[in-house]
């Protein structure tokens, strides 16, 4: 895949500023690692609210991520983007705290946004961002609906999203175009009326 | 535009598309539209949370009491200690000085050089605890 310039520029950005975090959280900066996980903590959240219903749960989860992220920090060789290894993490843990992963519904209500970072018609169109990904998983198995939220709402790609999940590239891509789609068709409609 | 749709997030355009774009006007808007739709989807998620630091310390003290030895905190006992060495030395000092006016002045002034060095040390080593203190009374 041919990256563009600005988006290579802003991942060798982000990695630099996380293997700084890394290496002054493992010499035992606290504050280090603070902003590791208040960089990271909306991410995790993200995926709690998928697969947990009530507040208690959702931060169990989140802490019990970060302290797998910290128990594990030293293993993390940066050979994928630490946002791709902590989700993996994140998800790896929440399916083994549900063990139901078979009855896992897509529930666009759970995820909790700060209503101030959009205007009307951003809510919207993600209003219509998160209706096409429903209907896309909606003729979709089960297991293949976190690549679409995953890709969508976790600003993840193909690759990444198969490093996490284990699916083929191939499969995931063929998903998620069928999902931009639906898309493409209910950004029309708002468009034209 | 099925062959946008195909590409990956990030992904360069290939050159036949992007001379497409520039002569399409509405694969042009829907592009944009598209782009803009799919940013904004992820945006909850690059905001950085507040995390506290105090409790962030604390939970990996459980798991790790090691390192509670890295956390950074004001040892005072020395820097009293050293306080009290320098005036007495000063006190002492002036007791023992011949009463010339250069060896005063050049005491008076070397003392004040040393007391100087001396508090601003002391607070640019130990800036994060005052820093800290300074954050918690105007949060009260």
């Amino acid at each position: 895949m041919k990256t563009s310039p600005e988006k290579r520029q802003e991942i060798k950005k982000t990695l630099q500023r996380d293997k700084r975090l890394i290496h002054d959280s493992l010499k035992g900066n606290a504050e280090s690692f603070a902003e590791l996980m208040s960089l990271y903590y909306n991410r995790v959240t993200a995926i709690g609210h998928r697969f947990f219903f009530n507040a208690a749960d959702k931060e169990d989860f989140a802490q019990e991520v970060f302290l797998k992220v910290f128990k594990n920090l030293s293993s993390f060789r940066g050979e994928s983007s630490f946002a791709t290894w902590i989700t993996k993490i994140a998800l790896t843990t929440a399916l083994n705290s549900i063990k139901r992963t078979k009855d896992i519904e897509f529930d666009t209500e759970t995820m909790e946004v700060p209503s101030n970072i959009y205007t009307p018609e951003e809510q919207q169109i993600r209003q219509l961002t998160m209706e096409a990904v429903k209907e896309a998983i909606n003729d979709l198995p089960k297991k293949y609906a976190i690549c679409l939220e995953l890709y969508f709402f976790h600003d993840l790609n193909h690759e990444e999203i198969s490093i996490i999940t284990g699916f083929p590239v191939n499969t995931i891509k063929s998903h998620i175009f069928r999902a931009k789609k639906i898309l493409r068709q209910k950004l029309k409609d708002f468009y034209t009326g | 535009m099925n062959q946008y749709l195909a590409l990956d997030k990030g992904e360069r355009l290939p050159c036949k598309l992007t001379t497409h774009i520039l002569n399409c006007p509405s694969c042009r808007k829907e592009i944009k539209t598209f782009a803009h739709a799919e940013k904004i989807s992820s945006e909850p998620i690059k905001i950085p949370a507040q995390v506290d630091v105090e409790e962030v310390r604390k939970i990996v003290a459980q798991i790790d009491p090691q390192y509670k030895a890295n956390k950074p905190y004001v040892s005072l006992g020395s820097w009293i200690f050293f306080g009290v060495f320098l005036l007495l030395a000063i006190f002492t000092f002036n007791i023992l000085t011949i009463k010339s006016r250069v060896l005063i002045f050049t005491f008076y002034y070397s003392a004040a050089i040393a007391l100087v060095a001396y508090t601003l040390s002391f607070f640019a080593c130990n800036l994060d605890f005052f820093i800290k203190r300074l954050h918690m009374k105007t949060s009260q």
